[in-house]
């Protein structure tokens, strides 16, 4: 196994450069570029520009030496933040960005999961009910509406929150709720049917009928079967929350990284769409392998490799 | 042995045996099952309503998806009406207007404006055809010393001040209110059914048919094919979906709803097919499995007859709580130009327009959403049902 | 020992006097809470290219001159004087102009700024203004043509600065309270590559009313007054706090909580309430116009009637009315606030060229195309209304596409492209209708019309008039009576051959609390606190 998973890790390497390098020639492709302004740019500056830049280099030059400088973590000047290199963009805003996140991730698994659990243990009686209709409304009710309404009544009405930034510790509340809305009620629901289905396994009947304690046929029967759809959900929305979501920080005005996923597109800052994207592709494939080691942990019967015959 | 100690079964007692009821295929004891369950049934007669609303909807108002009234703008689902002469009543927009309305809410036409001062904060209009000249007087709690508890009053023709509002009706003219350009929601939410209800549908569809089966193959074939199909999943899950759209705007070029249905479909389906892969990987390890695989069943029936029906509890859930999420990633798509053209529109694209006017028309986000809300509630109920149906292990015949 | 422990008790009870006395202290410092918007893309007067730079360079440098709602005062220049001929500017540089870091600021400093500014080695996306200069050997330095060292500005002392025009220029002394010709202190520039050095505290060394104290990425950054400018005895703001959201719900929201004194951004649906209510919403005219470019190389759009039609059936009153900005329905390409050599508004002057603010020109555009061949809109093909995405210009698509509908029976398709790519495909000329907008750089009608010459890069529409050139050529070269003639000339061409239709005019609102007083603004659009106190 252990073989396996060092494998694995090599090969995560090798899915951060290949993700690196389709998107690099992706956004390559896609006419405009750093200067493309609302007032064409004349084409003599243009020229001055590209090459300061060089942005006239042939396109593979330009794709080896954004990856030597990436192996050596300098990912190069911002375009549209002239001045500023991309490393101090992400230094600066990416700490902000991940606390939210991770306070998102963990309003997720302490409340998601026992909720579902809950739900899933008293089912068709009300609270089920309940928690079935909030998890409806949390995933219909998208990021930039909650954040809207929360901003406008909670703050702005109830004035019991400040109506936007990371000021004080209140101030966390909104984000992390608009953040989480969706995975959380997303969770929650995974887990309830999930549960369902485990509880309804022979395995547990026997364990009942054997007299074990409820509190553990439950805890160390049931749940740890029951968490594998949950673990492969959580992986990647963990890496996603902690990148963090553009429009929670363009409504709370969060100083993170998560605008950068679409504004740097917009304005076609090469160096900063890909500073970000790798930054994403890191996080996600570690979470990937990470899920995979907890299926292994979960459920020792699975096996990754093919069978020997 | 003493032959009177067996006696011969009579025929009465030998049909008691028989096994009176058929043998049902799995997919009669689902649909069985399913009728059976209640939540379900009402989940369906849900998604059959919104179905009919979303073909015949349209039909049921006089305004077509596009046609616009600029004077009748922003006017919500309930009026405050006020009366200022028999058979005369009139309605405030928030941005005032003023609208004479019928006693029951059917908006007929706007009275211009004929002078307005700002510093006492009173707009004269004038009807002509009526012989009105109506006064408003908004200075109540904005010009100081002048508080009372109605915020503005009505004045014709220079005779008393009307304060208090004649009733709030119904909006007959626009059930839902109506939008920026004066279109009626109510339509417009109807035919966004139609879009909508669609890339709910394919998604879902590429969802099962290329998610399910991607991931549980990756995960039954295991090893160094496992690897690569996932890596390949993860590429697709981590490049900037925006590129990737103007890419595929760039090289195809906006073909209306299937482009946008390409550039969603190809990339929804990986969340699925991690989930399968999961499922599949802890099921595949199980008895049932090695004792199929000793009977000598193919790979292809194992995966499709007994790994995927059995993990197909995650499968509903996920696809049915990931229709909003190809709804509103529709309206994206469709916002950066790839996807049905203005004027037509999609709940998602309703609820973005909506958004900017947000704190003063609430009604513009409210019904889209609850369109969404309730698809979802529905298709949810009908999953649980279905979920309950499909699964081997409650079979019962 | 009573009498220790009284003694103790009244001097803690003193206690609190002391801090009052000190909170006082804090307390009068004048604070304004601005909410900018967006976080700049630079703050380098000659790099930057965009309003929400300029709003801060506005307040933080101070070129040769200051504009204020149209009116010219001495900046950095305490004197200015022109030359009989009009070709040779002589700027009196102020003898007690200071940086923010206490050294001399001569003209020399506006030399090296300039010469920098044009130096293409620079990339500043801004100097192809120094076209519209007319300053000897700019406009060819710029591009590249010819050496930086042979451009017409010298310093021969310390506190004279010499410009060299090719053509008198009427609008060139206005021109220099632009972003652009503000100076830069060499020492600083270098310290801090492309730009960097202005957003650093540390490193950013300015001329205005105010210098900057702090900056912090996607979050805000501070000005504090500058006791080193000149005028340092008139500037009563001694904290400006900037924010960078770009969200104006939320910052509208944060406004109405007391966080903000200052928007210049409102939420359009806010706005018809706030002109109605709000005694401190602004609206003021911005230098620019939003129109749809016809593509002049395409056989549909060949007959003048078609498109006189189509820009007649378009009601701009009601358009304006839904966009809620307060805009100006649209009649000429030149908006409203150029004062020509009599000092008359040139789009009062200009006339109305037989268009409607609203829908009285339906008649005249149904008989239009009835002539053109087309009755009802019948035969007339389908054709693609083409805009970059945006909620504003899917709006105004979406009611000129139902107006043309309505009004002459023709059908269109609206399609929207993201803006670079849109941009792109514009300027190739791939489009049969394209919306296009502009807004001038400096204050001369020209700004504006300059662009439909034959060959301007940004002649989208492909628009070509020989005598249309000709007018805008002698417009360049000549000033006063002369140069407004040609101008007006220019303008009746351009609107009987409508190679576009105009839509509206641009306006810039800004929101600000009763205690921020005496706040002004210039003619192109950037703020000035020079002035502006805060009485709370």
């Amino acid at each position: 196994m252990k073989n396996y998973f060092l494998k694995r890790f090599i090969y995560s390497l090798l899915t951060i450069i290949l993700i690196a390098t389709v998107t690099f020639f992706m956004m390559h492709s896609i006419p405009g570029g750093p200067f493309t302004r609302e007032k064409p740019v004349p084409p003599e500056i243009l020229k001055a520009l590209n090459e300061k830049y060089h942005l006239d280099d042939p396109l593979i030059i330009q794709y080896f030496d954004y990856m030597k400088g990436l192996f050596t973590f300098d990912m190069g000047p911002s375009f549209s933040k002239i001045g500023t290199s991309v490393n101090d963009l992400i230094k600066a805003g990416f700490p902000i960005t991940a606390f939210v996140g991770f306070l998102a991730v963990l309003l997720i698994i302490i409340l998601g999961v026992p909720v579902g659990i809950i739900s899933a243990l008293r089912q068709n009686r009300p609270i089920d009910y309940f928690v079935m209709f909030m998890a409806t409304l949390g995933v219909t009710i998208p990021s930039f509406v909650l954040a809207t309404l929360y901003i406008y009544f909670i703050a702005g009405k109830l004035d019991l929150v400040p109506p936007f930034g990371l000021s004080t510790p209140v101030s966390y509340i909104g984000p992390v709720l608009a953040l989480s809305g969706y995975s959380l009620s997303f969770v929650a629901r995974l887990t309830r049917s999930s549960m369902l289905e485990v509880l309804r396994q022979d395995y547990i009947r026997t364990a009942r009928a054997n007299g074990l304690k409820e509190l553990s046929v439950i805890g160390k029967h049931a749940m740890k079967n029951a968490l594998i759809p949950v673990v492969t959900y959580l992986g990647p929305t963990i890496a996603a929350l902690m990148t963090g979501s553009f429009v929670v920080e363009r409504i709370f005005a969060i100083p993170g990284i998560g605008r950068y996923f679409v504004e740097s597109v917009s304005n076609r800052d090469y160096t900063v769409i890909m500073g970000v994207t790798v930054l994403y592709a890191a996080f996600y494939v570690m979470m990937i392998l990470l899920v995979d080691i907890l299926y292994a942990v979960i459920d020792p019967r699975i096996k990754f490799e093919k069978e020997s015959n | 042995m003493n032959a009177e100690k067996f006696e011969f079964v009579s025929s009465g007692e030998r049909s008691d045996q028989e096994i009176l009821r058929k043998s049902l295929t799995y997919w009669q004891d689902a649909w069985r099952r399913l009728k059976n369950h209640k939540l379900a049934m009402v989940g369906l007669a849900g998604v059959i309503l919104i179905l009919f609303f979303a073909v015949f909807g349209p039909m049921l108002s006089r305004f077509s998806y596009s046609d616009q009234n600029l004077d009748f703008s922003n006017t919500p689902p309930r009026l405050k009406i006020y009366q200022l002469a028999d058979d005369y009543y009139v309605f405030l927009t928030r941005d005032y207007k003023l609208l004479r309305v019928s006693g029951k809410g059917e908006i007929l036409y706007r009275i211009p404006i004929e002078h307005k001062d700002p510093v006492k904060k009173i707009y004269t209009f004038k009807d002509e055809k009526q012989n009105m000249l109506i006064a408003l007087d908004f200075s109540y709690n904005i010009l100081p010393g002048k508080k009372a508890d109605y915020d503005y009053t009505f004045s014709v023709n220079g005779g008393p001040e009307i304060a208090a509002h004649h009733k709030k009706v119904f909006n007959r003219t626009y059930p839902f209110g109506s939008d920026v350009v004066g279109r009626s929601l109510f339509v417009r939410v109807m035919y966004g059914a139609r879009i909508s209800l669609t890339v709910a549908f394919v998604a879902s569809l590429v969802n099962l048919l290329v998610g399910v089966f991607y991931g549980s193959i990756a995960a039954y074939e295991g090893g160094k094919t496992d690897i690569v199909m996932m890596r390949f999943v993860d590429i697709l899950n981590s490049i900037p979906l925006l590129i990737y759209v103007i890419l595929i705007m760039v090289l195809v070029g906006n073909r209306g709803l299937w482009t946008m249905i390409i550039a969603l479909g190809s990339v929804y389906w990986v969340q699925m097919a991690r989930l399968v892969r999961g499922q599949v990987l802890s099921l595949k390890e199980q008895e049932f499995i090695l004792a199929a695989r000793a009977l000598g069943v193919s790979k292809h029936h194992i995966i499709s007859r007994h790994l995927i029906p059995n993990a197909i509890g995650p499968i509903i859930i996920s696809m049915t709580m990931m229709i909003p999420s190809a709804v509103f990633t529709e309206s994206f798509i469709s916002f950066i130009g790839l996807g049905v053209s203005a004027p037509m529109a999609s709940w998602g694209t309703l609820a973005n327009d909506a958004l900017s006017g947000l704190l003063s028309y609430p009604y513009q986000l409210f019904f889209p959403s609850m369109a969404i809300a309730f698809t979802m509630l529905s298709f949810n109920f009908l999953g649980d049902g279905l979920r309950d149906a499909l699964d081997p292990r409650l079979r019962k015949g | 020992m009573k009498k220790v422990l009284l003694m103790i008790l009244v001097s803690l009870l003193l206690v609190p006097f002391v801090f009052a006395n000190g909170g006082k202290e804090e307390e009068s410092k004048m604070v304004l809470n601005w909410n900018l918007g967006a976080d700049p893309k630079t703050i380098d007067p000659g790099l930057n290219g965009a309003s929400d730079g300029a709003h801060i360079d506005n307040n933080m440098f101070e070129g040769l001159v200051r504009e204020q709602a149209g009116k010219i005062i001495p900046g950095i220049a305490e004197s200015w004087n022109i030359s009989d001929d009009g070709k040779t500017v002589t700027f009196k540089i102020r003898k007690d102009a200071k940086w923010s870091d206490g050294s001399n600021l001569t003209a020399h400093d506006f030399v090296y700024a300039w010469k920098r500014a044009i130096d293409p080695a620079t990339g500043s996306e801004y100097s192809w203004i120094w076209e519209y200069t007319n300053v000897v050997g700019a406009m060819e330095a710029a591009y590249g043509d010819g050496p930086v060292d042979a451009v017409g500005v010298e310093a021969p002392d310390d506190y004279t600065l010499v410009v060299h025009l090719k053509n008198p220029t009427d609008y060139f002394v206005s021109l220099m309270s632009f972003f652009h010709f503000m100076p830069v202190k060499q020492s600083s520039v270098e310290a801090g590559p492309d730009g960097a050095w202005a957003k650093d505290p540390e490193l950013a060394v300015s001329d205005g009313p105010y210098r900057l104290t702090s900056y912090t990425i996607g979050d805000g950054l501070t000005l504090e007054k500058n006791p080193y400018y000149w005028n340092a005895d008139n500037v009563k703001i001694d904290v400006i706090n900037v924010k960078f959201i770009d969200e104006a719900s939320t910052a509208y929201t944060a406004y109405k909580s007391g966080e903000f004194d200052f928007l210049n951004d409102v939420p359009p649906s806010e706005v018809p309430r706030l002109i109605a209510e709000d005694p401190e919403f602004y609206i003021f005219p911005l230098l620019g116009t939003y129109y749809y470019n016809f593509n002049m190389n395409l056989d549909m759009w060949k007959d003048v009637r078609v498109r006189r039609a189509m820009a007649l059936a378009i009601d701009r009153e009601k358009i304006c009315e839904v966009l809620a900005g307060g805009q100006v329905p649209a009649v000429g390409f030149v908006p409203p606030g150029f004062v020509d050599n009599e000092g008359r508004d040139f789009f009062e002057t200009a006339g109305t060229y037989g268009f409607y603010k609203d829908s009285s020109g339906v008649a005249e555009a149904k008989k239009l195309m009835a002539e053109a061949g087309y009755p009802d809109g019948k035969g007339f093909p389908k054709f693609t209304l083409l805009y970059n995405t945006s909620e504003g210009h899917k709006l105004v698509a979406e009611m000129v596409q139902e107006m043309w509908k309505t009004n002459l029976g023709i059908e269109c398709d609206l399609e929207n492209q993201e803006w670079a790519v849109f941009q792109d495909t514009r300027s190739q000329g791939d489009y049969e209708l394209a919306r296009g907008g502009w807004i001038t750089d400096f204050l001369d009608p020209m700004g504006l019309l300059a662009i439909f010459v034959t060959g301007n890069a940004y002649n989208d529409p492909k628009y070509s008039n020989p005598e249309y050139d000709a007018l805008l050529d002698k417009a360049n070269k000549t000033t006063g009576k002369e140069h407004y003639d040609a101008l007006y000339a220019a303008q009746d061409i351009l609107m009987k051959d409508l190679p576009v239709i105009t839509v509206y005019h641009y306006t810039d609102t800004y929101l600000s609390s009763p205690p921020v007083k005496n706040w002004t603004r210039s003619q192109l659009g950037a703020l000035d606190f020079s002035s502006a106190y805060v009485e709370r």
